[in-house]
This record gives structure tokens, C-alpha cells and sequence, in this order.
């Protein structure tokens, strides 16, 4: 696929980033009284924000289940994710192949005998306020998030789910909120926007012998 | 007194009257000098629609005001831009369309706007994709959205709009920061460590309104030193806007104006009372000069509408001219044998009068060139010169001032001067010395360098560009000066063009010939584009594509309202229609719906790289036209430059020809030979200092063969007055060269070339009029002058 550079889906290949720069890796169930929870009164808080960082390129299988509140539909897609220091990759294989690769430099979406299509960070300042929210999230930068997010916590250092809940009123016309769930990993993500559509994504680990680095995402 | 100068004295006082009144009346309205550079460029010759479009558009901007609050975060930004969005609200008497906040209404008028066309009116990358044959991509994007674990709220409108197109749209319209977003409602660009906001408005009143501009600007200061405080911030409101221009120019004007006035002034005052130690010599003196400049001032208002503040500044100069014809008067009174000023005056009429006629001829000379910035300079100066030259002839006769002992100084060095000027000499002395001169400047003139920029009538603040540098890089800033009209005889016609421009345009931005362009058929496309693309939507909701689509959400109807939109009902958007919109604002200044019996558009360009390839895109396409504001005026510039100096040609031939007639061969070509080698000397002292040579340069050649014709002539008429001559003469010369000294100090480099350029012709002349003077007999030599004591 050849580079190219069209500002094609800008919007929608944000909150999509955001969401899977939220996931890290994870799985666990939403706490009914989550958002009662303020993150800073919780113990287990840190614990869990500093565990489910990212260190090292890290691989996972993720099944996406998205309620359309407007059709009453459910669509189900799955695929790779893959999350490094440099970057996202996320890419759909069912129940029709794309991918999309984020990184500081910008967005890049690709579909099969279509030139990739690039929205540079430097070019938007939603695409830049978009990297800078990853970037703090890959560094588990507190400051970053809290101006972005208000943190709430439920569970233990087992079993927790995180909230997200957009403190600028124009994040809060896109998503009401994103839950992370898990026991050690990050294994579901639910995100619910104000539409009404809610996505629940569920991530584990990828069949044996998969591999996809962060250069392959959109080849 | 007879009855004819009784007429002429009564006519005098009556325009001196209506002028003292006029002139205050002028300078007490709003907008007593111009002070706007376009009003003293000429129309563009080859199509004054577009310049006249282009001017319109100008004058829209004219009253843009745009913001930067600086801040050390996002929240502080919105606290300092709110802060400054209640300031400006509270002043509707200064600033209007205040814009802060970007209200939920605005946002709600895009919908209200464009979503009934959302069919017709397309975003870019979707047009692109339908001019591609790829319709099928854009089902793709449709269900790739779905699938996103965010699909933002356009899933709202999925029933209305299946492609998400009205979404696509809005996001994409051109012409907007993509440096800003909103935060909490405010417009805000962020980086690693600052934040700044958006705030704009527009003046109520023209900028160019001195008083307006003195008090809104004052205003402003205090306002955004608020709002910096607000934002906790110790980074400035960043501002820009015409307003601020207008401003400082004419402060800097006024500035100027009381240097170089009261600079010329207080020499004269100092140089009559040093040299004629009469206070009553003093006023009287002033006299021509007051009435010059007063007489000037309203006539030229009266006749041409309004004076520019250049041609003040220009005109704070002909003081240095009005004062000439006093000096000479009271020289010859004062160190001659006249018994009375009356009988002075008499003496030195035809001389005065002779001089104040070639000097007038050389101002009506600028006059032919159709650049009104010239024509009023030239004619203020002339109408000043008419009017001290009046006062001198009919006003000082009735002063019958006692003779006194005026400083013998002056007398004594101009008579040795004199002296050292008319030796005799053999008769091949004069052609010779010529000829030498001639040479000796010669390479000066070969080194000339020539440049015609607009610029030199700008006199830049530094500080005002780098702050409007500094939002502009922020912002994007379209090309101040270069654009594209299109014309035609109605909108639809006017869009169609447009397209065919734009598509042009398109293949010069993925060249990267061109940056980026603004146009009206990308926000609103003509009503053939917009037939098409619903004609192309509607083959694809008919493709397999679609079932597709149909079939993965379960809606077999979701392509309903494709069946019935405006344009098969005959209804298409046009530009007249949502003109006054909010959301169509970014554009309206674009659409002209009056010119030249039809309509128009204007294309903003940005970053133009190759403006030849630019030019040549279009110049198939009919009635539309690439402006270039700048090399326009600088054409034009140069054009004048040589227009000037064929008439400055012509001037000096009629000088010549006046010469011959009144002083025959020998004392013609004697007078005559300093005005032609002061242009020598002063076109080469300019070649060899390096300094550039344009149209002020000979502005001031053609005001310097004036004067120095002045000096030849009073010396050629003085008979045996030669001495006393010299005095007026050069008393004459030290007060023009000191009005014309602090001209040069002008931080107008036109007005500083210009200054330049007489200074040093009015010393040259000084120096050499002497020389052209011969002596009628053995008994005016100077040596025997019986008025030396």
C-alpha cells in the first residue's frame, strides 16, 4: 500500500484511537457503583494504573461486540491489537480486513487495494491532542490524563474496573464514559458514547505463533 | 492702489477665509486625514472590476480583529478569553460580532444550514472519491464507522444521512485553523507548554477613524492587559487587526509631522530673527507660509475628498518653499536700497513670480501621472506655492515696515562667494568645468540602482509584524495581496467557473506549486455539481454495495430520503441564500453579488511557490483573473518611475526653451546649466552611496529643478542686487534643506529617499546658481557692490 496523504475519517480514527490506547491490555467486570467511586479515595488505584502499563510491545486477540442504539443492532468484529511504546496497531480481520496504526507522527488507515490514507499529528490539533493523550497514557502520566479524564475505581488489585468519565464538554459529546475491567491484565473495555451505542470489547491473548510488529500493521 | 489689485486683495482674503473655515471643520471630524496606503495607489488599468472586488474584500477585513490569549494551560486560556469576550460585549459601541465562545447555537446553525443539502453539498475527500469511480469506498468508510468501537454522535443521524456525509462535511470545510479545537466551548491551539485562545471581533467604525482608532486602541490595551492578568498568564494578548495599523501610522504621522513642522518652523523663526532681528519681519514672514499650508490643505480637501497623511508629511515641507519668496523680499529690502518693502516686492516680481511659475510647472508635470498618491502630493504643493506667492505680492506691499540694520554676516560671505563665482573667466571655462562634471558623475549614474516596491510607502513596525507573524503562524494566513477573482453574469455560471478553477488549483497543491486555497464552490458547489453528485449517489445506493449495506444493518429503507432531496425538486444551495448564516461566515467575504453587471467570487491563496505556474493554470479560463496586488503597484511603480522620467525630460526641455526665450544663447545656457548638473550630481551621489532610486527619486528631482530654477532665476533677475540676492537665496536654501533634512529623517523610506534626494540637489544648486549668474555690466561686478559696507 502506498502512503497517502488524504485527512480522510480524522474524526472517527480519534475516539477510536483513544479507546484502544484506554484498553492497554485488559479484561474484568464493571462495578454497578464504579462512577460513585472517585480513583483518588481508592487504594488499589496506582497499583493497578502502574501495572497495566506498557513496556514492551505486547500482542492480543480482541473481539468486539457494538450495540447500535439507533437500529437496535448488534455488530460483531474481531482481530489483532497490538500495543507498543511507539504505537497502536489495530487490526480488523473479520468480518471484513482493515487496519489502522497511530503513532506520534499521526494516524494511518489502510483497507486491502486501497492506498493508505494519513492524518499527521502535526496538521490537526485534534489528531495532536489525540497522540499527546496516548503518549501520557503509555507513560502513565497522571497530570495528562486528569486533564482529559476524571478517574473513578472499583475492586481490588484482583479484580477491578477503572472509569473514565471526559471532564471537557466536547469529549462528553462523543463518549459518556469507558470502563476497564480485569484481574491482572485489562480483559474487556466497554465504551459509551453519547449516541447511545455501547461497545464492549473483549481482549486476550492471540493464537500461538501469531506475530505482527508495529511496521507490519498496515503492510 | 488700483482697482484690479483691490479685486485681487479681496479675492485673496475670501479664500483665506473659506479656507481657515474649511479647515477646521476638516479637522474636526472623525476622519480629517486618510491615512489607508491603498487610497494612494492607483487602480489596477487591466480590470478595475477585480481591483475594485479586491478592494472590497480588503475593506470587509479591514475591520477584523483577531486575539491570541496566551496562558500557561487550557483552563487558564478560557478563563483569559472569557475574560476578554465580557470586555468586548460591554463596548458595542466599539467592537461588534464578538466571538469567544462558541456557542451550542453556532454549532446547532451548521445543522440548520447544510444538513437538507447534506445529498449535494459534499466534503472533498468524498467528491474525490465519487470523481474517482470509487462510490463503492465510500459504503466502506460507512461501515467501517459502524465497526469503530467509537462512532461519534453523526450515528445519531444514520436514518438521514446512511454515509455519514453531512458529518464529513462540516468536519472538513475548508478555511478553518486546524491548529485549534475546542475546549470547554472556547477555541484553543495547545502546545507542550502553553495554551492560547481564540477571540475575535469586528470594529464598529472604519479603523481608519483617527479618533475611533486613538480611542479603541487605548481601550484595547487596558482590555487585554485585563485578560492576560485573567489567564494568569505574564505572555501579552497577542492582537492584530487594520485597527492597529491605522494606529500606529498615524501616530507615527502625527510624529512626524510635528518634527519636521516644527523642526522647519523653528529654523525659520531662528534664521529671520538672527538675520533680520525684526520681530514684525519675523510674522510677516510666517504669513505666506500659514497661508500656503492652510490654503493647500482645504482646497486639496475640497477637490480631491480627503489629504493622505503622506501628503501632509510631504507638505510639512513646502514651508521650506513658502519661505523662499519672504526671503527674498526682505533680502532685497533689507540689504537694499529700496525705501520701502512695497518698493522691494516690486523689485523682485517678475523674479518671484518667474520662479514660483517653473516651480509650479514642475508640480503639474507630477500631475499628468494618473497616481492619485503623486497628484495630490503635486497638487497641495502647488496650490501652497499659488497661495504664498499671493500673499507675498499682494499682502506684504501693504506693510510699510521702517527700514532696519539686518546681520552683515550673510552679506559679507555670499558676496566673496559671489565674488569667487563670477571671476572672470575665459569663455571655455563654463562647457569645459560641464563636461568634467558630466564625467565625474557618470559612473555614479551607470551604478544607479533601481527598485519600484509598494513597500517603500510602508513604514513597518517591527513589533506589529512579529506579533502578526506570530498568529498568522498559528492561524494560517491566506496571502494578503494575491488572489483570484472570477467573474460572471450570474451565480450558477460564476460557480461553474469557479470548479474549473479550483480543479486547476487542486493539481497545483499536489504539485506543491501552491499551498492551499479558499474558495466558494468547495463550501457550496454550482447546481450542475450538486445534480451529478446526487445522480452518482443515487446509482450507489442501487449498487450491490448498498444491499450490502442494507443488509448488514437490516434497514431496508435506509437510502429513503435519497429518493426525495431538494434537487429533485428543483432546489439546489446557493451562496446568495446563506450569506448572513454563522456558519457560512468564514466565507462570505468571498461572494460579490454586484460587480460589474453580474457577480463575482474571490479565491484566497496560500504559500504561493511558483505564482508563473499560477498564472499560466488559469489564462485559458475566461473571466478569471490572477491578482497580484503588490507586483501590480510595483509595475505600476516602475511604469511611473519612467513616466516621470520622460516628464521630468520635458520639464527641463520648457525650462530650457523659457530660458533661451527671456535670456537669449549665452545667459540661457549659464542659467540653465545648474538645474541640469544638479540632476547629475544628484542622480549620481545616489549611484555611489548605493542608496535605490525609484519614482521619489524623481519627485524630488522634479521639486529640485523647481527651486533650483528659483535660485538661477532670482540670481539672473537681481541686476546689481547680486549680493543681497545670495542672502535670500541662501537663507532660502538652509531653511529647504532643513525641512527637507528632517524629511529624510521620515521612517517612510519612500519619504526618506525623497528627502534625500533634494537635500542634496538644493546644495548642489546653492552652490552652483552663483555660477550661472552674468554679470550685465562692469558695474554690478561683485567686487564693486556698493551695498557690501
Amino acid at each position: 500500500m502506498q502512503p497517502h496523504t488524504r485527512p480522510a475519517r480524522r474524526l472517527r480514527a480519534l475516539p477510536l484511537a483513544l479507546v484502544l490506547t484506554l484498553s492497554l491490555a485488559a479484561s474484568a467486570a464493571a462495578a454497578q457503583d464504579l462512577y460513585d467511586s472517585p480513583a483518588d479515595k481508592q487504594p488499589h488505584f496506582r497499583k493497578v494504573l502502574a501495572r497495566i502499563q506498557i513496556q514492551q510491545p505486547t500482542l492480543r486477540a480482541f473481539v468486539q461486540h457494538k450495540t447500535l442504539a439507533k437500529l437496535n443492532r448488534t455488530l460483531r468484529s474481531s482481530g489483532l491489537l497490538l500495543i507498543s511504546p511507539k504505537g497502536v496497531c489495530w487490526r480488523n480481520e473479520t468480518p471484513f480486513a482493515s487496519a489502522m496504526r497511530m503513532t506520534p507522527a499521526g494516524i494511518e488507515n489502510a483497507r486491502p487495494g486501497e492506498p493508505v490514507r494519513f492524518d499527521r499529528a502535526d496538521a490537526s490539533a485534534d489528531i495532536q491532542k489525540l497522540v499527546t493523550i496516548m503518549l501520557a497514557l503509555f507513560s502513565a502520566d497522571e497530570a495528562q490524563l486528569k486533564r482529559a479524564f476524571q478517574f473513578y475505581f472499583t475492586g481490588d488489585d484482583t479484580r477491578w474496573t477503572i472509569g473514565f468519565k471526559p471532564s471537557r464538554r466536547e469529549l462528553r459529546r462523543l463518549i459518556t464514559a469507558v470502563e476497564l475491567s480485569g484481574t491482572r491484565d485489562v480483559e474487556k473495555i466497554v465504551i459509551r458514547e453519547a449516541s447511545g451505542d455501547v461497545s464492549e470489547i473483549h481482549v486476550a491473548l492471540p493464537p500461538p505463533g501469531q506475530t505482527l510488529t508495529l511496521e507490519q500493521c498496515i503492510e | 492702489m488700483s482697482n484690479t489689485r483691490k479685486i485681487f486683495l479681496a479675492l485673496w482674503s475670501v479664500v483665506v477665509l473659506a479656507s481657515l473655515v474649511l479647515d477646521i471643520r476638516t479637522l474636526t471630524d472623525e476622519r480629517p486625514i486618510e491615512t489607508s496606503l491603498l487610497a494612494l495607489l492607483p487602480p489596477a488599468e487591466r480590470n478595475p472590476d477585480a481591483e475594485a472586488a479586491a478592494q472590497a474584500h480588503a475593506d470587509r477585513m479591514s475591520r477584523m480583529l483577531v486575539f491570541l490569549v496566551q496562558a500557561p494551560d487550557a483552563d487558564a486560556a478560557v478563563q483569559g478569553a472569557k475574560a476578554l469576550g465580557k470586555q468586548l460585549r460591554h463596548r458595542p459601541d466599539l467592537f461588534a460580532r464578538v466571538t469567544a465562545r462558541v456557542s451550542a447555537q453556532h454549532m446547532k446553525n451548521y445543522y440548520d444550514t447544510f444538513f437538507p443539502w447534506r445529498w449535494q453539498v459534499l466534503s472533498a475527500p468524498h467528491r474525490q472519491q465519487l470523481d474517482a469511480g470509487h462510490d463503492a469506498r465510500l459504503i466502506d468508510d460507512a461501515i467501517e464507522n459502524l465497526y469503530a468501537p467509537v462512532s461519534g454522535p453523526a450515528v445519531g443521524l444514520l436514518e438521514d444521512d446512511p454515509l455519514f456525509l453531512f458529518s464529513d462535511f462540516v468536519r472538513r470545510m475548508p478555511g478553518l485553523s486546524p491548529s485549534f479545537s475546542l475546549h470547554n466551548g472556547y477555541l484553543i491551539s495547545e502546545s507542550a507548554d502553553t495554551a492560547v485562545a481564540l477571540v475575535t471581533c469586528e470594529t464598529t467604525q472604519d479603523p481608519f477613524g483617527v479618533h475611533y482608532a486613538g480611542h479603541a486602541v487605548d481601550w484595547l490595551t487596558h482590555a487585554t492587559a485585563e485578560a492576560a492578568a485573567a489567564a494568569q498568564s505574564d505572555q501579552p494578548v497577542l492582537w492584530t487587526g487594520m485597527l492597529k495599523y491605522a494606529r500606529d501610522s498615524a501616530k507615527m504621522a502625527q510624529r512626524e509631522v510635528s518634527v519636521i513642522g516644527t523642526g522647519s518652523m523653528l529654523g525659520i523663526v531662528l534664521l529671520l530673527l538672527l538675520v533680520y532681528r525684526s520681530p514684525r519681519l519675523l510674522v510677516l514672514g510666517l504669513l505666506p507660509l500659514g497661508v500656503g499650508v492652510a490654503v493647500a490643505f482645504a482646497i486639496t480637501t475640497v477637490t480631491l475628498g480627503t489629504v493622505h497623511m503622506l501628503t501632509l508629511v510631504f507638505g510639512a515641507t513646502l514651508a521650506g518653499i513658502c519661505i523662499d519668496y519672504s526671503l527674498h523680499a526682505f533680502s532685497t529690502f533689507a540689504y537694499g536700497t529700496h525705501k520701502n518693502l512695497a518698493a522691494a516686492i516690486k523689485h523682485i516680481f517678475s523674479a518671484v513670480s518667474f520662479g514660483m511659475f517653473s516651480s509650479m510647472l514642475g508640480f503639474l508635470c507630477l500631475m499628468i501621472a494618473p497616481f492619485p498618491g503623486l497628484r495630490q502630493m503635486a497638487f497641495f504643493s502647488a496650490v501652497g506655492l499659488l497661495a504664498a506667492w499671493s500673499t507675498v505680492v499682494l499682502i506684504f506691499p501693504l506693510f510699510p515696515l521702517p527700514q532696519r540694520t539686518p546681520a552683515r554676516a550673510p552679506l559679507k560671505a555670499m558676496s566673496a562667494y559671489l565674488a569667487l563665482a563670477q571671476r572672470p573667466r575665459p569663455r571655455w571655462t563654463l562647457p569645459v568645468a560641464l563636461v568634467l562634471l558630466l564625467l565625474a558623475a557618470l559612473p555614479g549614474l551607470l551604478r544607479l540602482n533601481f527598485n519600484d516596491n509598494i513597500n517603500l510607502l510602508r513604514n513597518d513596525n517591527p513589533q506589529l509584524t512579529a506579533e502578526e507573524d506570530a498568529i498568522s503562524e498559528l492561524l494560517g494566513a491566506s496571502d494578503k495581496s494575491r488572489f483570484i477573482l472570477v467573474q460572471d453574469r450570474d451565480a450558477e455560471s460564476l460557480l461553474q467557473r469557479e470548479e474549473q478553477v479550483v480543479s486547476r488549483l487542486q493539481g497545483l497543491v499536489a504539485t506543491q506549486q501552491l499551498g492551499g486555497f479558499l474558495a466558494t464552490s468547495q463550501v457550496v458547489p454550482s447546481a450542475k455539481r450538486q445534480r451529478q453528485d446526487v445522480q452518482r449517489l443515487k446509482a450507489l445506493a442501487n449498487s450491490d454495495a448498498a444491499q450490502r449495506y442494507r443488509d448488514l444493518l437490516d434497514a431496508p429503507n435506509i437510502f429513503a430520503t435519497l429518493r426525495d432531496t431538494p434537487a429533485d425538486k428543483g432546489q439546489y444551495l446557493s451562496p446568495p441564500n446563506i450569506l448572513d448564516q454563522p456558519a457560512y461566515a468564514p466565507y462570505r467575504n468571498l461572494w460579490f453579488p454586484d460587480v460589474a453587471d453580474g457577480v463575482a467570487s474571490l479565491i484566497l491563496l496560500e504559500n504561493i511557490r511558483d505564482p508563473q505556474a499560477l498564472q499560466a493554470a488559469i489564462q485559458d479560463i475566461d473571466h478569471a483573473f490572477y491578482l497580484d496586488r503588490v507586483q501590480s503597484i510595483s509595475d505600476i511603480f516602475r511604469n511611473y518611475r519612467w513616466i516621470s522620467a520622460w516628464l521630468l525630460l520635458g520639464a527641463y526641455t520648457l525650462v530650457f526653451a523659457l530660458l533661451l526665450k527671456r535670456y537669449g544663447l549665452r545667459r540661457g545656457l549659464s542659467a540653465f546649466a545648474t538645474p541640469l548638473l544638479t540632476a547629475a550630481v544628484v542622480l549620481a551621489v545616489t549611484g555611489y552611496t548605493g542608496l535605490v532610486a525609484n519614482l521619489f527619486t524623481f519627485m524630488g528631482l522634479m521639486l529640485t529643478l523647481g527651486i533650483s530654477i528659483d535660485y538661477t532665476i532670482f540670481y539672473s533677475e537681481s541686476s546689481h542686487q547680486g549680493a543681497a540676492t545670495g542672502v535670500g537665496v541662501l537663507l532660502a536654501a538652509i531653511t529647504t534643506m532643513l525641512s527637507f533634512g528632517l524629511l529624510s529623517l521620515s521612517a517612510t523610506p519612500a519619504l526618506h529617499a525623497f528627502g534625500l534626494t533634494v537635500l542634496t540637489g538644493i546644495l548642489t544648486a546653492l552652490l552652483l546658481a552663483p555660477f550661472g549668474k552674468r554679470p550685465h555690466s562692469a558695474d554690478d561686478a561683485p567686487p564693486a557692490s556698493p551695498e557690501v559696507p
